[in-house]
């Protein structure tokens, strides 16, 4: 089976991946702009690199109280008038979700990993939803039919040319637009992506947005976002559902702010144009301070914290992936990622996604061969803000793949004839 | 000095056969004999990255009795490497891997960079007019720090042209990096388990990184990561060498005073 799995595997990297030139040039193109950023808001606000090294401590201690966390986040979203649900599994969110949301709704979603790790867009469509991802460069990978190929830049593998004639084709068949996008006016794409959506927001039952973290002290989601699809989402629907991973609770506000600014700093920002920070349903006293909810916002919150696998990461010894603040530096400065994109990975990407595919996704045997796609060279580890040692944790999933079976045979052959050698010089 | 080489039998089945061509050479001008080594060169710390911890101790042990046989047989008195990994493994004076875990060699273990560098004094070389990039494996220079070893003996080189690998955090200054803390690595682990992926990382490396800067040749200290630059050349058409690092100094190497 693993033979088979890898054979897929390495079809598929190959081929759609390390052959084609556009993801190479698409990549190419994305990897520079993002380094010189990079170091223009390090060298602007070098202050981070030492809050980075704090942040690290917020984060190690929060995985290991992270159930503790968990009960006193939910005890402070339940006392801010929202709803707080515990999800074991992803069936387990899923079930929530569908009892939450129904069928027939019209749903806009912002950018959300964890969403994408529970298929949740495709479960709510299922159920007879309309669903619209709103971060532009979901909304790209939700019309090619594809999945995102990277963690903030979801579209990152796909050149402006195709861009240009894949919204020209939706945009003119739902009378925005009736001539062809000009592949030089990224501006022009943007705005008409704006226009189809603009009523989206504001037509919509239910919004659905994830979290960068989350305070357990005052139950406060962090959301950081550039295009302003996150607040409309989050603010303009009657009823707000969240999904968010338990290892990304922190025990205050103030842990939370250090977190999300270390994580938009190291993913090459300055500063975000928004941070959102939302802890209850809207609501207002300004009638004889009567608290009454729904008054522009929404008028429910629904928090789901989603475990589904963390634990048993962390229990399992790979706690370090569960830090991870999810500023994609690691891929856009892995060798293999830059010509590969997501396809170096299943659901999540690059070596620390094996740990999290592994675990959270498609199981241990599927996430081997990415594993083994690895070249431990440590670039990841040495950029990342919270310097995650992501090739001690492959080298570990290695191990455990081969103690369950998981081992592709190029390399079991090889191990094969260092053993006879062992053997044949004993 | 009788010098044993070890990886002798690994570069020809990675298809870098000049790699040992290279390091007789320069043992023969070093006025040496040399003994090769015709075994397993991957280490036991490396079978342990592919997963395999269980053969760490048994493959420690194997190799350790080989190359004591060898040692005596052919009275070696030093064994030297052109890769990174035996050298992080066995090397007692940087408390390799498996010294850490009660091994030891019956005579000391250098790699091509810390031997010549250890004889810089005596060195003599002609001038060698190229432009290069110069690449540290990871091994040998993040996680052993032999960094200044390989540059220093460069240097000596007439017309020699040394440039390093370049990277926009390196002028972060808070950060403190220095251009081998940053891998650029080809993706030679890759011949062991993703073969077909390697010329593909390895182009695009030298492609982002080698092309821009104009230079004759890429010259890694890492054998797998030579290996993989030399794939990646020959991938991307590049009009570029990739060179190990013992074939540089063995085209610029006379002889020793």
């Amino acid at each position: 089976m693993i033979d088979e799995v890898y054979r897929e595997y390495v079809n598929r990297i190959v081929e759609y991946g390390a052959k084609s030139e556009k993801v190479r040039i698409a990549l190419s193109r994305a990897i520079k702009a993002f380094e010189n950023n990079r170091r223009n808001a390090l060298s602007m606000f070098p202050h981070s690199i030492e809050l980075a090294k704090e942040v690290r401590k917020i984060k190690e201690y929060s995985i290991e109280h992270m159930d503790e966390l968990i009960k006193k986040a939910c005890e402070s979203i339940e006392r801010n008038h929202g709803h707080c649900y515990y999800a074991k599994s992803k069936e387990e969110a899923l079930e929530i979700f569908k009892k939450l949301v129904g069928s027939g709704k019209l749903i806009v979603k912002s950018k959300s990993l964890t969403s994408e790790e529970i298929d949740l867009r495709g479960f709510l469509e299922e159920l007879g939803n309309e669903v619209y991802e709103t971060d532009l460069g979901e909304f790209i990978v939700q019309l090619m039919g594809t999945r995102p190929t990277h963690i903030l830049a979801p579209a990152i593998n796909v050149p402006r040319e195709d861009v240009a004639k894949l919204l020209s084709k939706f945009m003119k068949e739902h009378g925005i637009i009736t001539e062809d996008l000009d592949e030089r006016d990224i501006p022009k794409m943007v705005e008409t992506v704006r226009k189809f959506l603009r009523d989206k927001f504001f037509n919509a039952d239910i919004g659905i947005n994830g979290a960068n973290a989350l305070a357990a002290d005052t139950g406060t989601m962090f959301i950081i976002e550039n295009e302003g699809n996150a607040r409309l989402s989050i603010g303009a629907p009657p009823v707000q559902i969240a999904i968010v991973g338990v290892e990304k609770i922190v025990p205050t506000i103030e842990d939370a702010f250090k977190v999300t600014e270390v994580t938009w700093r190291y993913a090459n920002y300055t500063v975000p144009a928004y941070v959102n920070l939302i802890s209850g349903p809207s609501k207002t006293g300004d009638i004889e301070k009567v608290i009454t909810y729904g008054a522009h916002g929404p008028k429910e919150l629904h928090v789901i914290l989603l475990d589904n696998g963390r634990t048993r990461m962390r229990d399992s010894g790979y706690q370090e992936a569960l830090y991870c603040l999810r500023c994609g530096t690691c891929l856009y400065e892995c060798p293999v990622y830059a010509v590969t994109a997501g396809y170096f990975g299943q659901q999540y990407m690059g070596g620390i996604g094996a740990i999290w595919d592994a675990f959270t996704t498609v199981g241990l045997e599927k996430a081997s061969p990415i594993a083994y796609t690895c070249v431990r060279c440590g670039k990841c580890k040495v950029m990342c803000p919270l310097n995650i040692d992501i090739p001690a944790m492959i080298s570990k999933l290695r191990n455990d793949a081969r103690k369950e079976g998981y081992v592709p045979k190029i390399v079991r052959d090889f191990a094969k004839e260092i053993e006879e050698f062992a053997k044949e010089v004993q | 000095m009788r010098i044993l080489l070890y990886g002798w039998d690994t570069s020809p089945r990675l298809g870098v056969p000049e790699i040992c061509d290279a390091s007789v050479s320069i043992i023969k001008k070093m006025g040496h004999e040399y003994v090769p080594h015709k075994s397993k060169v991957i280490c036991a710390e490396a079978i342990g990255f592919l997963g395999y911890d269980n053969l760490v101790d048994p493959l420690a042990k194997a190799t350790l009795k080989e190359v004591e046989e060898v040692v005596s047989k052919e009275d070696v008195d030093l064994i030297l490497t052109s890769y990174a990994a035996p050298y992080a493994a066995w090397s007692k004076e940087r408390n390799g891997f498996l010294v850490q875990r009660g091994y030891e060699l019956p005579v000391p273990i250098e790699h091509m960079a810390t031997f010549l560098y250890k004889n810089l004094d005596k060195l003599k070389f002609k001038e060698l007019p190229m432009r290069i990039l110069l690449h540290d494996g990871c091994t040998l220079g993040r996680k052993m720090g032999v960094v200044e070893e390989p540059r220093k003996v460069l240097a000596k080189i007439p017309k020699l042209e040394v440039l390093n690998f370049d990277h926009p955090e390196l002028y972060v200054k808070e950060r403190n990096l220095k251009p081998w803390d940053i891998s650029a690595c080809p993706g030679g682990w890759l011949d062991f388990t993703l073969p077909e992926l390697m010329p593909y990382v390895a182009s695009n490396v030298i492609r982002e990184y080698a092309l821009p800067r104009e230079v004759d040749a890429v010259v890694s200290t890492c054998g797998n990561g030579y290996h993989a630059f030399k794939a990646g050349v020959k991938h991307g058409k590049f009009p570029i060498k990739a060179m190990a690092y013992a074939n540089l100094v063995d085209m610029a190497l006379e002889g020793v005073e």
